[in-house]
């Protein structure tokens, strides 16, 4: 009887479990894989120079995959700078095994922008880099939700420009999405693994890590976290020592104990 | 029970410095949505006022009032079992439990009005609001949430501790079990006095 | 029963008017209570073994070999949740801490005879959770849980949270009672200075449970109701921070390291002093020590953030305090070498052991170092490097501290002794393996090969190969290991009382000791490392 109790309950226990799993649904800004699907070939971009090009045109060859809006000032010039870090010391060139393509979501960017950035970051890579090696696109905001959609990325406008997630998707030459590497920073050999994979096209699952997102608006706390996280595990030693100092003092051992 | 345990229950120091590391996880427990309602509450000032200002002072202040009446009757009730009294004990208990479910009554409606105004976590009020207001609720319900649940089980300890009240278990020589009851009950009485003022009061 | 009947009045002994089952199921006992856990904690790392040894064998040639990239990430997740929670974490502390604190002390039990039985049912279901978690579909969130992700996947993330939930309130319920055991059951004459270093390890141990599970217990909670009802605290789209999690996860996790290691050096302190037959070297730096890693320790959670949005300041300090940390951690090594120097050191396999403890875990050391400098670690950060850098701490260092006690302490547990040749021989291969697996790792990650992924690039086959090889011996060297204990708990060979002729209180009881440990409470005159008048 007791136990049958039991059982109905741990059963009653896992059943809310395993129906809550499927309860929360991602939400914007964030990431949902589209691991497999093909971004639109016929969306239309611009390049550093204005020229009007289709996604068609430019994927040669598999290629890693980037969102930016030029105007950030916090996350898109780390994941920048640590692609272009990584850029540099792989092995493969870019240009001629593979592309890098960095495209805007903010429909106000401009090719002007764009090269400018193009410029930079190329200089950044330490590596001599063909024109056509890593594209900075800018576009209408068709094309770009056209782009990001298929992609699985959302973004959402701010005051000051986007809250959007950090990330890389890298692409089969025939355009279709082989995987995703999250974070801000990456390996050469994240980038090549990837690429590998893209060329024979096989399409993987992604390593799952903390997705970081970047706020337009940074939220100021974060110094002040640290010292508050300081202040409250000093005062947790405090706390113990002062308790352990108050037993240690009161309780010596037989004193009281009838044993 | 064997004689290998004896030894230990009479062990009166024993048991209230193990009760006492025990208050202090549990307080460790609350620690972490003070923190974080600490750090919001900075990254968030204006949010946090308004979504506090929406709270209900007067409930918060009649529910304060009845956990510290209730941590009274506790500590009288340990006071009448150290002079015999058991009669006095048992009625004095009662009236903690019948304070601790007033408590939780109040909570329900508190809630249920917050509830059917939309405001709770994924609620429709709180859809989209980004500037705080819904971290404030989330940490509202969560932490009180989880303050009521310690009153559940602080009226579920007194429960049992009266049964073994009642059946002399505990006595006016060995009641070492009711004066730790009467520990985890202020506790949960503590606790309410720092969840109260950063919730409704601080502004 | 393998053990039963070993000798009059043991606590292996059948107890009257209960049965068999119900004498280990409902014992309050803690010599009982820890061979429970010994007996669960070993079936638990035996799955965990299983999981990492078929990782492994995954990487023996390009592309999906035995599973596919999902099968492989969850793999990983439930390798890391089991070896940390269900065996690093839990198994010095409880297995030997439960059995041999209170015998150490003097005492005839722990405080809380009955909250030890329950938080050894709080194991077993938090144990039975997460391998609950295998069945309906595992988690591939990694062992950390970090938000948000954890907060999306629709995998079982919620039940394998709520089973690391459990299991922490297991870990603070035995952290209280021991920490209430030392404090008022010493035996007369036990003062703080006469207590074993390993009683010393397992009550700093015991302290750092109390303070650290409940950050982690509530973080838990919280990202729970985050999936049940979505408060928002941890997730961006509602104005939360995914970074407090990691935050709070740390304050945890980075103390939980010391929880791993620490009561694993207190086992090698009791060890290295019985072999080389002389007094501890500098038994007040060792028992500080450990106060002071739990202390530090503490502190220095932010250095697993590196690259994870802290300011430069931070990142400089936090470094500074992983340099910080080491220092306690040298002085236990010097030591113990100390300790060896100029004593009659007898040859023996627990001593073997413990030298194979410091020298992996020196490495390990060493290595978190290279990590903990802060210009190199951006490098290395999610590389083999890191890998490789904790299975030597939390591999070459706890579980090997674990066998080293295992060796030392069996006799006294099982009343039998083991074939120390065949034990010996297991050690060998063991430390063949465990390096031939690895040091690889080491010189992967510094060529960049990150961590996590089911494949590899071509350059890196030949030291994936090389290492692949390693799992294979380990697992046999462990596969002899086992075995040859658990023969001997069957069959070997009636053990002495005092076989290694130590002097703390456990050998001077009957192996396997009485039921109450002592006929009377022994009244202590000396320190736990005076061989002078011998035993």
């Amino acid at each position: 009887m007791k136990k049958r109790r039991i059982q109905s309950l741990l059963c009653a226990v896992f059943l809310i479990f395993s129906m809550t799993q499927f309860a929360y649904g991602a939400q914007a800004p964030g990431l949902i894989e589209r691991t497999g699907e093909q971004v639109p070939l016929g969306a239309e971009f611009r390049d550093e120079s204005g020229k009007s090009v289709t996604l068609g045109q430019l994927l040669t060859k598999p290629a890693v995959l980037s969102f930016a809006y030029f105007g950030c000032e916090d996350q898109c010039n780390t994941v920048l700078s640590n692609l272009a870090r990584a850029l540099g010391r792989t092995k493969g060139t870019p240009g001629e095994d593979f592309l890098v393509l960095t495209v805007s979501f903010d429909g106000q960017d401009t090719p002007e922008d764009a090269a400018y950035k193009k410029k930079n970051y190329t200089l950044a890579s330490g590596r001599q880099m063909d024109e056509g090696a890593w594209r900075f696109l800018t576009g209408g905001n068709d094309s770009i939700e056209a782009l990001t959609g298929a992609a699985g990325f959302s973004f959402r406008k701010t005051e000051k420009g986007f809250d959007h997630p950090a990330a890389l998707a890298v692409l089969s030459s025939d355009g279709r999405i082989i995987r995703y590497i999250y974070g801000n920073s990456y390996l050469p050999a994240d980038i090549e693994m990837a690429l590998l994979e893209a060329s024979e096209g096989r399409i993987t699952a992604s390593i799952k890590k903390a997705i970081q997102l970047c706020f337009s608006s940074e939220p100021g706390g974060r110094a002040y976290l640290v010292s508050v996280l300081r202040a409250a595990g000093v005062g947790t030693l405090v706390f113990a020592a002062v308790f352990f100092i108050y037993v240690t003092a009161s309780n010596r051992p037989g004193k009281k104990d009838p044993r | 029970m064997n004689g290998t345990t004896a030894h230990s229950h009479r062990d009166y120091t024993g048991s209230k410095i193990g009760m006492w590391l025990f208050l202090f996880t549990e307080f460790f427990l609350f620690f972490g949505p003070i923190l974080l309602y600490s750090i919001f509450r900075f990254r968030y000032p204006q949010a946090f006022i308004d979504a506090s200002l929406a709270l209900d002072t007067g409930v918060g202040v009649f529910n304060t009032a009845l956990l510290l009446t209730s941590s009274l009757t506790m500590a009288l009730s340990i006071t009448a079992m150290q002079r015999g009294k058991k009669g006095t004990t048992l009625v004095l208990m009662g009236a903690t439990v019948l304070a601790g479910a007033v408590f939780l009554v109040n909570k329900y409606f508190e809630w249920g009005a917050k509830i059917s105004h939309g405001v709770y976590p994924g609620g429709e009020a709180l859809e989209g609001v980004k500037d705080g207001g819904a971290v404030f609720y989330g940490l509202y319900f969560f932490a009180t949430g989880l303050h009521g649940i310690h009153v559940l089980a602080g009226m579920v300890i007194i429960t049992v501790a009266a049964l073994l009240v009642h059946e002399g278990r505990i006595n006016s020589n060995d009641f070492v079990k009711l004066e730790n009851t009467g520990l985890y009950w202020h506790l949960v009485d503590v606790i309410w006095i720092y969840l109260f003022p950063i919730f409704y009061l601080v502004r | 029963m393998a053990f039963e009947g070993t000798g009059e009045g043991s606590y292996l002994s059948a107890e009257p008017g209960k049965g068999w089952l119900s004498s280990w199921l409902l014992t309050t006992d803690h010599k009982r209570i820890g061979v429970l856990y010994l007996l669960s904690i070993m079936s638990f790392f035996s799955v965990g073994v299983v999981f990492g040894f078929l990782m492994r064998l995954e990487l023996i040639s390009r592309g999906p070999t035995i599973m596919e990239a999902t099968t492989y990430n969850s793999f990983f997740t439930l390798h890391g949740v089991i070896m940390l929670f269900l065996f690093l974490i839990p198994v010095v502390p409880s297995v030997f801490g439960n059995f041999l604190l209170p015998i150490m002390i003097g005492a005839r039990d722990v405080a809380f005879p009955r909250l030890n039985l329950l938080s050894w049912y709080f194991y077993m279901a938090g144990a039975a959770l997460a391998i609950t978690t295998l069945i309906i579909g595992p988690a591939d969130t990694g062992w950390t849980f970090y938000a948000p992700y954890s907060l999306r996947t629709p995998s079982s993330a919620s039940l394998a949270v709520f089973a690391v939930f459990v299991l922490g309130f297991s870990s603070i319920l035995t952290g209280i009672n021991f920490v209430t055991t030392v404090h008022r059951l010493r035996a007369p004459g036990m003062t703080w200075f006469r207590l074993p270093l390993f009683v010393w390890a397992t009550y700093a141990t015991a302290w750092i449970q109390v303070i650290a599970t409940p950050i982690l217990g509530v973080n838990l909670l919280l990202v729970m109701a985050e999936r049940l009802f979505g408060i928002g605290v941890f997730d961006p789209a509602k104005g939360g921070d995914p970074i407090l999690y990691q935050h709070l996860f740390w304050i945890y996790s980075h103390p939980a390291v010391y929880i791993m290691v620490l009561p694993a050096m207190g086992a090698i302190s009791e060890i290295v002093p019985v072999f080389a037959r002389k007094v501890i070297f500098g038994y007040k730096a060792i028992a500080y020590s450990s106060i002071g890693i739990a202390a530090v320790g503490s502190l220095v959670w932010g250095h697993h953030m590196f690259v994870s949005g802290f300011s430069y300041t931070a990142a400089v300090y936090f470094s500074l305090f992983t340099f910080f940390v080491a220092i306690p951690s040298a002085i236990k090594v010097y030591n113990w070498v100390g300790t060896m120097y100029k004593g009659s050191i007898v040859m023996d396999t627990p001593f073997y052991y413990a030298l194979v403890f410091i020298f992996l875990f020196s490495i390990g050391g060493l290595s978190g170092l290279i990590l903990g400098a802060l210009s190199v670690n951006v490098h290395l950060h999610d590389t083999y490097f890191v890998v490789a850098h904790f299975h030597y701490i939390k591999f070459g260092g706890a579980a090997f501290g674990f066998f080293a006690a295992l060796h030392y302490w069996f006799p006294k547990i099982s009343g039998r002794m083991y074939n120390r040749k065949v034990a010996n021989y297991s050690l060998l291969f063991l430390f063949i393996g465990f390096n031939t697996l690895f040091f690889p790792m080491f010189v992967l990650g510094y060529e960049g090969m990150p961590r996590r992924y089911f494949d590899y690039l071509p350059q890196y086959a030949d030291l994936q190969h090389l290492s692949i090889v390693g799992s294979w011996i380990l697992v046999a060297a462990l596969f002899t290991m086992i075995g040859n204990l658990v023969a001997a708990a069957f069959r070997g060979k009636t053990a002495p009382s005092n076989p290694w002729g130590a002097m703390t209180l456990e050998w001077q009881v009957a192996s396997p000791p009485p039921k109450e440990n002592f006929g009377e409470i022994p009244e202590v005159k000396r320190g736990p490392y005076d061989f002078r008048e011998g035993p």
